[in-house]
């Protein structure tokens, strides 16, 4: 069961066999015995276990920070693992170490280095540098003493640095220069494509299929490394998500961070970058894939209710054989879905929207970011001169199942939009949600929301439609 | 002679505690203002900023020892049951499945106070000890806790504390109801009738957990009969007697050592069952025990700020003179003996001759309370500080001018003066930083669909400190300095301050100067890291030790240059002749001349002045909006106005009111920890459904010191820090929403839901 792994782990190559599930945290902390990679929830909730890993996209090294207790050791065969001890340079601390100790930004420092490691991530896979994107990578990174606010002085004057420093072209070499990194990383692209691994590119033979691994091994890191698995490797983001026949493919391992960044999605939904990063949290996203999300079944994934509206079909597989379903019929109850033992998400597909379609996604949550909403709803409305010829809309967390508020949509098809319609609507709505009261909020509390989600929705698509009143 | 054995008195996290203990009797010459010194209160960066920043800090989580194995634990599933069967024997069949200790494998040992056992098999809430297994891998003992069989017979429970309340309590636990608390003050019935107007109002707090970000976790390994324990604690000197207590050992067969730990809050101080399971399967096994509970067993069974439902009336005159005020509360103190009462504040904070308290602690079927930064005063401040403000609107009075017509000028408990209370200083610089006179005159007010308001609440605390307290100097060759003491640093600096001290007495550069805290084994005692004692009780300590070794040095000086004692001056570290400057000795000289490897001096805490009590002080004032349309509360401010006696370092001093009240801002608007009632099981275990703020969650935050020194406290004038900065967030923030919307949310969390509740009234 256990397979030899391969990978540069900080500025030298190793060599293990580890069971393919093993927890990228395990191996590094027990075998390693690096220690500056903590476990503070083995959730991916905390960031304490954030590690950086690095691989060859076109010849050139691309760096995402991931939860290594979420990360199977499989999937980082024949790529470059950073870890906190990987920053260290001799005698003196990194730029960005130097301004936390100066800043006083740990306090007890147990989640140090994970902020350290998701900062220097950031800095090296980013080209446009502003405090708030610096903040959006450590949103995944839970700090219960400072209170931040030390940390943010931190990112201040790092982004400050580093505009003034512009990092150009060969970022590599100039991050070396002001400090950020050690010298060891420029020589870490020609190790990568020398690095002949075992593991690499096995073909499918059966087990459990583990692409990102961010649910999988929360429920069952203690038992996982008894099963039979199969770790996907992933593609690269142009082979992940591509236009075939009018339509957009997102192959099933596609992680969120992938679809954030992909040009495709940028030109036809090009709010979903800007949306998807209330989704987890930088290294859950650049970890999850998006058939998690939707196999997972829970009725308020995040993307499920996106995907809903835009009408999209599964392409299911299982060994040779494949079918179609829409994904609206996916969903059979709560947490069951129309899956077959064997049988797994090859891909995603929908039609390019046309021009002009309004797409809405919406989320209310107890937490801004890094949390699971309460509820959603996403809409897609084909409209001209103020009247709607095509509505789709979507809730989460107001039935077992993610939802498509079919009743309410064909209601306001053909309408023209008006204040006086909206009465009739929030029955609509009251009339196929099923919510409850939960520790994310009561059932009247989220009926209540979702009529505003809805409205806002419409609000987005017709600016001249005012609610005011309604309040 | 300059120590003294002494009785003195010390406030502990709400309980007076007398102690008697060796002080040092030597009064120094006060600091005055930090304008004046060279090391204490400035931003000094932490001496362990290196190991923090590289990864290479080594917590009690991180510690691995050879043949080390892994312990984890079977707890109750169940509310409430006894366990009528338990069956180890499938888990030893399982390979590197090594040993499983039970009730029926070990020997009875006392737990809570002797109210229970280390292992009883009355199980009284989801989350109780039932078993622990020990296995080559974490993995491994993991499985053997599912190949456990066990029986139980259900018992009925409770987890609803008003229910409890109402119910038989020895039904649910086993225990007797506690004692009704109470407290009386002057003549409750005159104040009533010399007052003109009256407010009443109940209000809720939740149950909230530490979520420290280290888990609980110990590695302990015997060497012969000796046993080394790393903790991850706030209170080596506790985990050290109940260890040797539980094991029947000796107190000097115990080592407890923490060096780095990932925060505590309250939930690390006192000794886990964990350790003592660990150091039973350490010996029967022969081998090192790692034990570690995962973030589930840290929300269920190591602590949590119990709740309250609290009920306040305020009666007072039209010009704002409170007359008499009435307190009423119950709290869960969870399965086990422990306390929960909140009334301290309302006893202390405000002027009232006339007061009645009655506050009772409630057994529930779930995991036990324990102290949680500021235990009592953050639950009780907001309760508090509502009510106060409802009585300054029904009278028509600004709720700052109120507060200070209701200005308590001595300690009304203890009938003696403060050392020192700036809160007037601390009401008017937070009202100037918050721009209070923007705060809606009718509550509500505004116009739009995003209100704003502005709130502010008050906050006292003890954090004065106290003996016995002792540290001890060691300087060795090349005038290296070594401060050691039996304190430990949880992450607030204490590493850095106790250096800052010593350096700024004996005028050595931090860099020669280390600091060995948190080793039972090596320093002499300190107190436990809770109660926002440590700095106030130790630092004193080491200036003491610094300044009786500057008198050493200067002898030692004395005898070498053969030059009379009083001809010497100590001046920048160097040991000199008053009459001719040019010979003089550096430290390192002189430690060389003695042919000595090193001098050693020990120093004390100083007893606490007779006759005072020592409070900090200060208030915060929230900026915050509402949005009427999803309930949505943003904190656009939080001004935090306090009065801690001298602050030791700026750094750490802003991170600990930061942290403190971000904190208590998540108490006021996110945190809860939920129960099902008809199951009795928690239902948010972990970080993903137990929320707490992530650095998008900021407000913009002020920090205002208002004090310069206590100088009647102790020989550095310092008062704790680490508890005030949470106590009134919440309070402010309540009164703000309320500012804001114009109707009062009485329970917290504030959520959305509460908020959109609220105004359209739902139910």
């Amino acid at each position: 069961m256990k397979q030899p792994v391969k990978f540069i782990l900080n500025d030298k190559i190793v060599e293990t066999i580890e069971h393919p599930a093993k927890a990228l945290l395990d191996v590094i902390r027990e075998r390693y015995f690096l220690t500056g990679t903590k476990e503070g929830c083995r959730e991916g909730d905390c960031g304490a276990c954030t590690v950086l890993v690095g691989d060859l996209v076109d010849d050139e090294i691309q760096y995402k920070s991931v939860n290594s207790c979420l990360t199977p050791i499989a999937a980082v065969d024949g790529k470059h693992i950073v870890t906190i001890e990987g920053f260290n340079l001799k005698d003196k601390l990194t730029s960005l170490q130097f301004e936390f100790v100066e800043q006083g930004a740990s306090q007890c420092g147990f989640c140090t280095p994970g902020f350290i490691v998701s900062l220097t991530g950031w800095l090296l896979q980013n080209t446009n540098f502003t405090v708030d994107e610096a903040l959006t990578s450590i949103d995944g990174n839970i700090c219960r003493c400072t209170g931040y606010a030390s940390i943010i002085r931190v990112v201040e004057n790092i982004v400050a640095e580093i505009q003034k420093a512009n990092l150009g072209e060969d970022k590599i070499s100039n991050l070396i220069e002001l400090g950020f990194l050690p010298q060891y990383f420029t020589e870490i692209p020609k190790l990568l494509k020398g690095l002949t691994t075992f593991g690499s590119d096995q073909p499918y033979i059966g087990g459990t299929i583990v692409s990102g691994g961010t649910d999988l091994l929360v429920q069952r890191w203690d038992t996982i490394v008894d099963e039979e698995v199969y770790v996907k490797k992933s593609n690269g983001i142009s082979e992940n998500i591509f236009i075939e026949e009018a339509s957009i493919v997102i192959k099933g391992e596609t992680t969120i961070s992938d679809l954030m960044k992909s040009e495709i999605i940028k030109e036809h939904i090009p709010k979903l970058s800007k949306w998807f990063s209330l989704f987890g949290s930088e290294p859950i996203r650049n970890k999850a894939t998006i058939t998690g999300n939707i196999v997972n079944a829970s009725p308020i994934a995040d993307s499920t209710n996106l995907l809903l509206v835009l009408d999209a079909e599964l392409k299911l597989k299982k060994e040779k054989s494949t079918r179609s379903l829409p994904l609206s019929e996916f969903f059979i109850s709560y947490k069951k879905v129309d899956l077959l033992p064997g049988e797994h998400v090859d891909a995603i597909h929908f039609e390019i929207p046309e021009i002009g379609t309004f797409i809405g996604w919406e989320k209310i949550s107890k937490r801004k970011y890094l949390d699971i909403a309460s509820i959603n709803s996403s809409c897609c409305i084909k409209h001209a001169n103020n009247k709607i010829n095509m509505i789709r809309i979507s809730a989460g967390g107001v039935a077992p199942i993610p939802l498509l508020l079919k009743k309410t949509s064909q209601f306001l098809e053909g309408k023209e939009i008006t204040t006086s319609i909206t009465d009739e609507v929030f029955g609509m709505i009251d009339s196929e949600i099923t919510p409850i009261s939960d520790a994310r909020g009561s059932a009247q509390y989220k009926a209540e929301l979702l009529k505003r989600l809805v409205l806002a929705h419409l609000k987005n698509c017709f600016p001249h439609f005012s609610v005011e009143e309604l309040v | 002679m300059p120590q003294k054995i002494v009785k003195s008195k010390i406030i502990f996290e709400g309980e007076i505690v007398e102690t008697i203990g060796e002080v040092s009797t030597e009064e120094y010459e006060r600091w005055g203002a930090n304008e004046n010194l060279k090391v204490v209160g400035k931003p000094v960066s932490r001496i362990d900023g290196y190991d923090k920043v590289s990864g290479s800090a080594v917590y009690t989580f991180d510690k691995i020892l050879q043949r080390m194995v892994y312990a984890r634990t079977l707890r109750s599933p169940l509310p409430h049951a006894k366990i009528k069967r338990i069956d180890i024997s499938k888990a030893l069949k399982v390979n590197g499945i090594l040993d499983v200790i039970t009730f029926q494998n070990t020997e009875d040992i006392d737990w809570y106070w002797n109210s229970s056992k280390l292992f009883d098999p009355h199980l009284r809430y989801q989350g109780d000890e039932i078993a622990c297994a020990a296995a080559e891998t974490a993995e491994l003992a993991e499985q053997a806790l599912k190949l456990i069989e066990v029986d139980y017979d259900e018992l009925p429970f409770a987890v609803n504390t008003k229910k409890a309340l109402e119910s038989d309590p020895e039904k649910l636990t086993g225990f007797k109801k506690p004692d009704l608390f109470t407290y009386d003050r002057g003549d409750f019935s005159k104040g009533i009738s010399e007052s003109d107007e009256s407010v009443e109002d109940t209000f809720t707090t939740p149950v909230v957990i530490h979520n420290p970000t280290e888990v609980h976790c110990s590695t302990v390994a015997w060497d012969g009969g000796k046993l080394t324990v790393w903790d991850s604690t706030q209170a080596i000197f506790s985990v050290r007697n109940a260890v040797a207590d539980s094991l029947k050992i000796n107190i000097n067969d115990v080592r407890v050592i923490k060096k780095y730990m990932g925060g505590g809050f309250g939930s690390k101080l006192e000794a886990g069952k964990y350790t003592v399971m660990a150091a039973l399967l350490a010996r029967r096994l022969g081998r090192p025990v790692k034990i570690y509970l995962d973030r589930r067993e840290m929300n269920l069974a190591v602590g949590n700020r119990p709740d309250s439902h609290q009920t306040l009336k305020v009666w007072g005159k039209r010009d704002g003179t409170i007359t008499a005020m009435s307190y009423k509360s119950f709290g869960a103190v969870g399965a086990y003996p422990q306390g929960a009462a909140a009334n301290w504040p309302f006893r202390t904070m405000y002027k009232c001759p006339n007061i009645k308290v009655e506050d009772q602690n409630v057994f529930i079927n779930a995991g036990r309370a324990r102290a949680f930064r500021a235990p009592g005063h953050v639950q009780g401040v907001f309760a508090l500080d509502s009510i106060i403000d409802d009585f300054a609107y029904k009278i028509g009075m600004d709720p700052i001018d109120l507060r200070l017509k209701n200005y308590a000028e001595v300690d009304q408990v203890f009938n003696v003066p403060y050392t020192s209370k700036l809160l007037k200083e601390a009401y008017s610089a937070g009202a100037q930083a918050i721009n209070w006179d923007l705060r809606n005159k009718i509550p509500g007010s505004g116009n739009g669909v995003i209100k704003r308001g502005i709130g502010m609440a008050s906050q006292i605390w003890w954090g004065g400190g106290g003996p016995p307290a002792h540290a001890m100097l060691k300087l060795e060759r090349g005038g290296y300095l070594t401060v050691i003491s039996g304190t430990q640093d949880i992450g607030t600096g204490t590493y850095t301050i106790l250096a800052q001290v010593a350096a700024e007495i004996l005028e050595i550069p931090m860099e020669k100067i280390e600091v060995i805290l948190g080793d039972t084994g090596v320093g002499p005692y300190a107190p436990s890291s809770g109660g926002s004692q440590t700095i106030a009780s130790v630092a004193p300590a080491v200036r003491d030790a610094s300044e009786k070794m500057k008198s050493k040095l200067i002898s030692a000086a004395a005898a070498i240059m053969e030059i009379p004692e009083d001809k010497i001056k100590y001046n920048n570290g160097e040991i000199e002749s008053i009459e001719d400057p040019a010979k003089k000795l550096s430290i390192a000289d002189i430690l060389k001349e003695l042919r000595e490897e090193s001098l050693l001096m020990n120093g004390s805490r100083e007893a606490n002045p007779d006759g005072y009590t020592t409070n900090s002080f200060g208030a915060q004032f929230a900026d915050v909006s509402v949005d009427t349309e999803t309930g949505k509360i943003t904190v656009n401010k939080i001004a935090a106005a306090h009065d801690i006696g001298r602050p030791m370092n700026q750094k750490t001093l802003e991170n600990q009111f930061h942290g403190g009240i971000l904190q208590g801002l998540s108490y006021a608007l996110m945190e809860e920890r939920v129960i099902d009632e008809s199951t009795g099981q928690v239902v948010n275990l972990n970080m993903h459904d137990y929320k707490i703020p992530t650095v998008k969650d900021v407000p913009k935050i002020e920090i205002i010191i208002v004090s310069k020194s206590d100088d009647l406290v102790n020989n550095v004038g310092a008062k704790g820090i680490g508890e005030p900065a949470i106590i009134p967030t919440a309070g402010a923030i309540a009164n703000a929403v309320y500012n804001a919307i114009g109707v009062r949310i009485k329970s917290l969390p504030i959520t959305p839901d509460k908020v959109l509740n609220a105004i359209y009234k739902f139910n």
